[in-house]
């Protein structure tokens, strides 16, 4: 072990995660199989590599050796999944250590990687209630009507979508581009007066094969576009939203690690 | 003594990667599977050419080194990193090395070098009759992906369809001959030219029925409209123009693209054939070497 810690301290993380993977090969003893796995995961965590991180910090075995170990391979397990983008392992593993470590002074340790998981599924009613039940209790000293204030509503695909289909461009309106929905309808209006005025001059083919069909294009291609529009509008929304309660959330965990270290 | 006790430490310290003192050679063989089966690749290929650089290794254990990293390159289909590691197995007339012989065979032809195939394999003879038919029926198959039909003939004299493992595909491969000889291939000029008569009738020729259509309802829609143009406005109305300015790219196209689609559909077949050869040239070797 220590060796492979050596390895860590001078950045060699090959070198490292094959000295962590050696001892986990060899050791019998349970926890010391559980320093080297956590170890090997922060190896990973080092360069990026977050899924493998979560991966193999998941594969020790959390129900052995002091709850301090314990303790660190579920935060390491939340946090690299948190940070891979598998926001439901990482609540599932938050939620661990505060149901099953209850009683130890962890508990609340890993509260803030929940919301912040669920923030990034969208889920900030939940996390406000969850907030607003164990707010007293988790020390982070927040008040949740004042960290969520008003929750951000997001637009809806299908019905940006449907509105589309009644009157192209509304839907892009609707997701909040004006000018891409006024070019959009007026393409479409164009397409379809092109078509209808040569119908009327009997140039059936023409007003079929180019007015019908550049229509038809306009129209189906701003359906799927109004779709991308309302997640590009969605996904804006999102990031101002959580950035600016992730920021709280994280200035309060700093502000309680402080007070803790006092 | 004390002296030389110092010297082997600081040697051993010394040694890049080790760091600490040797574990033994099966131990970190041992290692390096157990990290494969961990889903770790690439800290096992990197456990194994560690041991591929450690001094004193003995032969056996050098063409162990080089057997795994062959497979480890097989395993993940880099069969040309496979072929070279395989080449490395030195001691012959061992099972490893039987392995590596055909594996190595099979990575070349996979790679499109069949000649230096069949060349390698004509200078090992094997003891057992079976690897020395199998020897045979490698390379009349790679004789086949070389197209070289007379030596496919040659070789096939060897064939006894005796073997298990590897009958049935020797039965295959006349069918791969014959397919390969009867092809008679489609012609680029003949469906250029059908699609200058009838738009779309060259990729029809080629054997893509949808491409034909869709071609054919493309330059229709434009020579359709041109016409209507024409009809109704006369030859200087910019209806007629712009739609047979259009439809005449299009009837080009059409021409050029059916030529293409001729010369690609022969690429296909033969792309067809040859992956049912290599597959049939690799599976006796999944279930003799498992």
């Amino acid at each position: 072990m220590e060796y492979a810690d050596s390895l860590v301290a001078k950045a060699d993380w090959l070198g490292a995660r094959l000295a962590y993977e050696r001892v986990v090969y060899q050791t019998q003893d349970p926890t010391e199989r559980n320093w080297a796995l956590l170890g090997k995961a922060r190896t990973f965590k080092a360069v990026n590599r977050y899924a493998e991180a979560q991966r193999t910090v998941e594969r020790a075995n959390a129900f052995v050796g002091p709850d301090s170990l314990r303790y660190l391979l579920k935060y390491e397990a939340a946090l690299t999944a948190y940070l891979a983008g598998n926001y439901q392992a990482a609540r599932t593993h938050a939620q661990q250590v505060r149901f099953l470590m209850a009683t130890t002074p962890y508990r609340w340790q890993t509260f803030h990687l929940e919301l912040l998981a669920l923030h990034a599924e969208q889920r900030w009613a939940e996390a406000k209630a969850l907030l607003n039940e164990f707010g007293g209790e988790c020390g982070l000293g927040l008040d949740a009507e004042a960290l969520y204030g008003e929750l951000p509503k997001l637009k809806n695909q299908d019905t940006a979508e449907w509105l589309h289909l009644f009157m192209p461009g509304s839907g892009q309106t609707y997701a909040g581009y004006f000018w891409q929905g006024a070019t959009s309808a007026t393409i479409n209006l164009a397409a379809i007066t092109f078509a209808l005025y040569h119908f009327w001059q009997g140039y059936y083919l023409l007003g079929a094969f180019t007015g019908a069909a550049l229509f038809y294009a306009f129209y189906s291609g701003g359906y799927r576009h109004t779709g991308t529009l309302v997640q590009q509008r969605n996904a804006k929304i999102t990031e101002e939203y959580n950035q600016q309660v992730n920021a709280q959330l994280l200035d309060a965990v700093a502000e309680k690690q402080k007070n803790l270290l006092r | 003594m004390r002296c030389w006790i110092a010297w082997l430490l600081a040697w051993g310290c010394a040694l890049p990667g080790f760091g600490q003192a040797f574990e033994s050679f099966s131990e970190e063989y041992n290692f390096y599977t157990y990290l494969l089966r961990e889903d770790y690749p690439g800290e096992a290929f990197t456990v194994l050419e560690k041991l591929s650089l450690r001094p004193g290794l003995t032969v056996g254990q050098r063409d162990t080194v080089q057997y795994a990293m062959g497979r480890f390159h097989y395993e993940r289909q880099e069969l040309l990193l496979a072929a070279e590691a395989f080449g490395e197995v030195s001691s012959t007339n061992t099972e490893l090395w039987t392995e590596a012989v055909f594996f190595r065979a099979f990575g070349l032809a996979y790679s499109g070098q069949p000649n230096i195939a069949i060349q390698e394999l004509d200078q090992v003879t094997f003891k057992d009759p079976q690897y020395q038919e199998l020897k045979v029926y490698q390379q009349a198959g790679m004789a086949l992906l070389a197209r070289d039909f007379a030596a496919y003939e040659q070789y096939k004299q060897g064939f006894t369809g005796t073997y298990f493992a590897f009958a049935e595909e020797e039965k295959n491969s006349q069918q791969w001959a014959d397919d390969l000889q009867n092809f008679p291939g489609k012609r680029p000029w003949l469906a250029g030219t059908l699609s200058a008569i009838v738009p779309g009738l060259g990729r029809v020729y080629a054997n893509k029925w949808g491409q034909g259509l869709a071609t054919f309802m493309q330059v229709g829609v434009f020579g359709a409209q041109a016409w209507e143009g024409y009809r109704k406005d006369g030859l200087v109305s910019w209806r007629f123009i712009t739609f047979a300015a259009v439809g005449s790219i299009f009837y080009i196209s059409n021409v050029v693209g059916s030529v293409f689609a001729a010369q690609q559909r022969n690429q296909e077949f033969y792309e067809a054939v040859d992956y049912r050869l290599k597959l049939d040239l690799h599976m006796p070797l999944r279930t003799l070497f498992r």
